[in-house]
């Protein structure tokens, strides 16, 4: 892994450089501005070069595995994979609880790691939902938020999608520390946190399908919606106003959230404040 | 005689203090803010997800809920927001008739998969001078509710809703971040805005007409 870090990194490093090269030029007008401003989004054109990339990548290998995943794989079946999946990501859950000091959501995640791997059969039964511990999600990128840590401007993460300087540092802190990715790492592995990955990603992108087809048919500037939607999904889940059960962070790609009710929903991002006048 | 005349008084009196009582009843009964929100869910909910609809039909009644219970030029003159002021009269009307359509397109589309669900209303709260009712949709399949906020305002007599919130996403918000780029990024300001909702509109009309 420390070799993929490493490729990661450098990887990163020429994604900084072709952002320098991509930077917006800020308008004149004030009220464009002013927009401009407020989105912060410097390196829009770059992030739209991302964009655009992560949806043809969608397109022709994500959203067909997702629609086929839906399709052949029995809904039983399916609620087991992601029961397992959600149960697997337990302890990352139970540390970004901790580093909030949210002692009490700490504890409902303990007691359901321990009954669903034990009772639950490594996860595959949600039995302690049906025990009254209700599932929540945490990331890395949340805890820093809530130690003061800034977003920073919006960035596009090639394959997975919206994120921000804070939410991408989030996400390669849970990478590196994961114990299930660890264990697999230093037993020469790999293929198994490849897998678990891609299942993660196939199983958040099928939980959207409509959702995501729905905003994009409707939408005009989809990257525009996209980034606004990311934001405000993840102010919401920062609140921790609600418990979320779902999807580490962003879904894979286009990583949309619902922007309305939807029956096989899933959760994604969050930020922005409210439309209240 | 003074027997029918007794009779013809008590009939009145019982017809005066009906006819009082039914006042009273209807004062009673003017909806409050979440008994509108209530309302107005078990419509979305019931109503517009039936499956025996065509899907044209669907968007048209979409866009009847949505201009009986949303204060339309209020949600259209916050989505332009800074350009609101300089838009003309005309183009300011054509943006609310197009925003109608394709939000109707919009909801038509993901309220057609649900199907079981309910809406249950938890409270409500001021913020300012608004007033915030929540909600939630619970799910059938084990999936955890949705929560639903709706920002409501009275017009006259009647409630409107002015902002909602799906699961901390708003939509005027999304929106209006939306179009703003849009005008940005258009030559043509505004009206660069409205050509790109009109062929917009006219694509998802093609596909589902509701005129």
């Amino acid at each position: 892994m420390d070799q993929l870090c490493r490729r990661l990194l450098s990887l990163g490093a020429f994604a900084a450089l072709l952002a320098l090269g991509a930077c917006a030029t800020p308008p004149q007008d004030p009220e464009a501005r002013a927009d401009f401003e407020a989105d912060n989004d410097p390196i829009e054109p770059f992030n739209r070069a991302v964009f655009d990339f992560n949806l043809v990548v969608d397109g022709a290998i994500i959203k067909p595995a997702a629609v086929a995943y839906r399709d052949v794989v029995p809904q039983p079946a399916r609620d087991s994979v992601h029961n397992a999946l959600e149960n697997l990501r337990s302890p990352i859950v139970f540390a970004n609880d901790v580093l909030q000091g949210e002692t009490q959501r700490a504890a409902v995640t303990a007691w359901r790691f321990l009954i669903n791997s034990t009772v639950g059969i490594l996860g595959i039964f949600d039995v302690a939902k049906e025990a009254g511990y209700q599932p929540h999600s945490e990331d890395f990128g949340q805890t820093f938020a809530t130690w003061g840590i800034g977003e920073g401007p919006y960035l596009v993460l090639p394959i997975l999608g919206p994120s921000n300087p804070r939410d991408a540092a989030g996400l390669a802190t849970e990478w590196y520390l994961d114990p299930f990715n660890r264990w697999m790492d230093n037993t020469d592995r790999d293929w198994a946190i490849w897998t678990r990955a891609g299942l993660t990603g196939i199983d958040a992108r099928s939980r959207n399908i409509e959702t995501i087809d729905e905003l994009q048919k409707t939408s005009i500037d989809f990257y525009a919606a996209v980034r606004s939607l990311y934001r405000q999904r993840r102010a919401e889940e920062i609140r921790n106003s609600r418990p979320t059960s779902e999807s580490p962070g962003p879904t894979p790609l286009s990583g949309a959230p619902e922007a309305l009710p939807s029956p096989d929903r899933q959760e994604a991002a969050t930020a922005e404040s409210s439309a209240g006048r | 005689m003074t027997a029918i005349a007794r009779s013809l008084r008590a009939g009145a009196v019982a017809l005066v203090a009906c006819f009082t009582l039914t006042m009273a009843a209807t004062a009673q009964t003017a909806p409050s803010a979440k008994e509108f929100v209530q309302k107005v869910g078990n419509e979305a909910i019931h109503n517009l997800t039936d499956k025996s609809m065509s899907d044209s039909e669907r968007v048209k009644q979409m866009r009847t809920f949505l201009r009986d219970n949303f204060d339309e030029p209020a949600v259209s003159k916050f989505v332009l927001g800074t350009y609101w002021n300089r838009a003309t009269e005309a183009q300011r009307a054509e943006f609310e008739k197009l925003y109608e359509i394709v939000v109707a397109h919009n909801y038509a589309g993901l309220f057609k998969k649900y199907s079981g669900q309910t809406f249950q209303v938890l409270g409500q709260r001021t913020d300012g001078d608004a007033t915030i009712v929540n909600a939630q949709i619970d799910q059938t399949n084990g999936a955890p509710p949705i929560p639903v906020e709706l920002q409501v305002q009275k017009d006259g007599s009647v409630w409107r809703a002015v902002d909602i919130k799906v699961d901390g996403v708003s939509m005027p918000q999304t929106h209006r971040k939306e179009y703003s780029s849009v005008i940005n990024r258009s030559r043509n300001g505004v009206e660069g805005l409205l050509q790109a909702m009109r062929s917009k509109a006219k694509q998802l009309e093609a596909e589902n007409p509701s005129e």
